[in-house]
């Protein structure tokens, strides 16, 4: 099952809700809503270690990263269903916690495969900023993409090759999604939304 | 995919995956691309001139291109992030430009490029990746690095119609920030 995540703008300085959307064929996009605020990983988390912190953020994690990796290990958790299903490299920068991180994940399903990846940067505030960047590729075509797992987002613009998406339920939205044809059929469906804490 | 079809998205593939040159950053001298100002407009004022750059260093034809930006709070230190997508014919190329005003107070730019081909991964990587070393098997994907990007992947992973998508990730950081601005000079205004 491919879990996908959807954010909006407000998210960062308020809790969101969270709701689940239909299945499409043998996958489903289970669009969760980031609490961002409200769960907040506890001192308790913190101190136990790594137990609760996925391989991929302990990768980057051991190249140096220390600023906002519990907030990318929220985002990480949100999206993988299981922690062992994925293969993954990291990519950090010459200076991680000022300059930020990024991983990247793949994943195998019936149907089609996901590829995330993850940018994470201490930002100027004392914050955090989020990247999440999620390409399925499908080998259903982008109008049943389109008419099945996005019919309530908003057309953005229309290319012929390609169609953006922006979120219906908030105008502002920092979430899109850009469906894509590729060749031979099939399409490749790349969302893209941002996260930005006040605090790490 | 006609052969000028097929030129054009061998000129934008390399073009793609070529190093950023320094100098063609320095040398630019145009007013702000369409995306930078469209930023510019709904508030955000750090890291655009960097961004502006990327841009037209990835579109040289500022019309070339339809984008659409994920703005969320206006918060002055909060990440955002611009999609373009530019169409190649029967298929077309993204671009994600994720901009952050980071600790260093200078600006960091994540880049994603996604770029499907009609031809298979292995072909795909001899053609355009030739200088690309292997890195590591994701499952479904592998991972490619080239020495002289060290803050760039190359991942592709393969469709169910035996074609490829080629997924580009970099990280840039921009020391310092510029105010973005129209550096065109009276001559260029006069000449567009």
């Amino acid at each position: 099952m491919i879990n996908i995540l959807t954010t909006d703008s407000d998210c960062s300085l308020r809790c969101a809700s969270g709701s689940l959307r239909r299945t499409f064929r043998m996958f489903a996009f289970l669009v969760l809503t980031v609490s961002s605020c409200s769960v907040a990983i506890s001192q308790e988390t913190r101190s136990t270690g790594n137990a609760a912190i996925t391989r991929g953020v302990n990768g980057l994690i051991e190249t140096g990263l220390e600023r906002c990796a519990i907030r990318l290990n929220e985002i990480v958790k949100s999206e993988l269903n299981n922690d062992d299903s994925y293969g993954f490299i990291t990519q950090p920068s010459a200076t991680p916690n000022k300059n930020g991180s990024t991983l990247i994940t793949a994943e195998d399903f019936s149907d089609g495969s996901v590829v995330r990846t993850f940018h994470v940067v201490p930002d100027a505030g004392g914050g955090c900023s989020i990247l999440a960047h999620l390409l399925f590729i499908s080998s259903e075509s982008c109008a049943k993409l389109r008419d099945v797992s996005f019919s309530e987002w908003k057309l953005y613009l229309d290319l012929g090759a390609s169609t953006a998406y922006q979120q219906k339920i908030n105008p502002s939205s920092n979430s899109s999604v850009v469906l894509t044809r590729v060749d031979k059929g099939g399409c490749a469906a790349s969302k893209v939304f941002t996260l930005n804490y006040l605090e790490d | 995919m006609s052969s000028r079809q097929s030129s054009r998205f061998c000129i934008a593939i390399v073009a793609a995956f070529t190093v950023l040159p320094r100098s063609s950053l320095a040398d630019d001298v145009t007013e702000p691309s369409r995306a930078a100002r469209a930023l510019f407009e709904g508030g955000v004022k750090k890291c655009l001139y960097h961004l502006d750059l990327l841009v037209k260093f990835a579109h040289e034809d500022d019309e070339s291109y339809a984008f659409v930006t994920t703005l969320g709070e206006p918060v002055e230190d909060a990440g955002y992030t611009v999609i373009t997508v530019e169409n190649l014919g029967r298929s077309a190329v993204t671009r994600t430009f994720a901009v952050t005003p980071d600790q260093s107070q200078g600006c960091s730019v994540s880049t994603t490029l996604v770029t499907p081909t009609a031809t298979s991964c292995a072909v795909a990587r001899d053609n355009f990746l030739s200088d690309w070393k292997f890195y590591g098997d994701l499952g479904v994907a592998a991972a490619y690095e080239l020495e002289s990007e060290p803050h760039s992947t190359m991942v592709l992973t393969p469709n169910e119609k035996s074609g490829c998508v080629l997924i580009k990730s970099s990280n840039q950081s921009f020391i310092g920030d510029n105010e973005l601005k129209d550096r065109s000079t009276k001559k260029d205004r006069k000449r567009l």
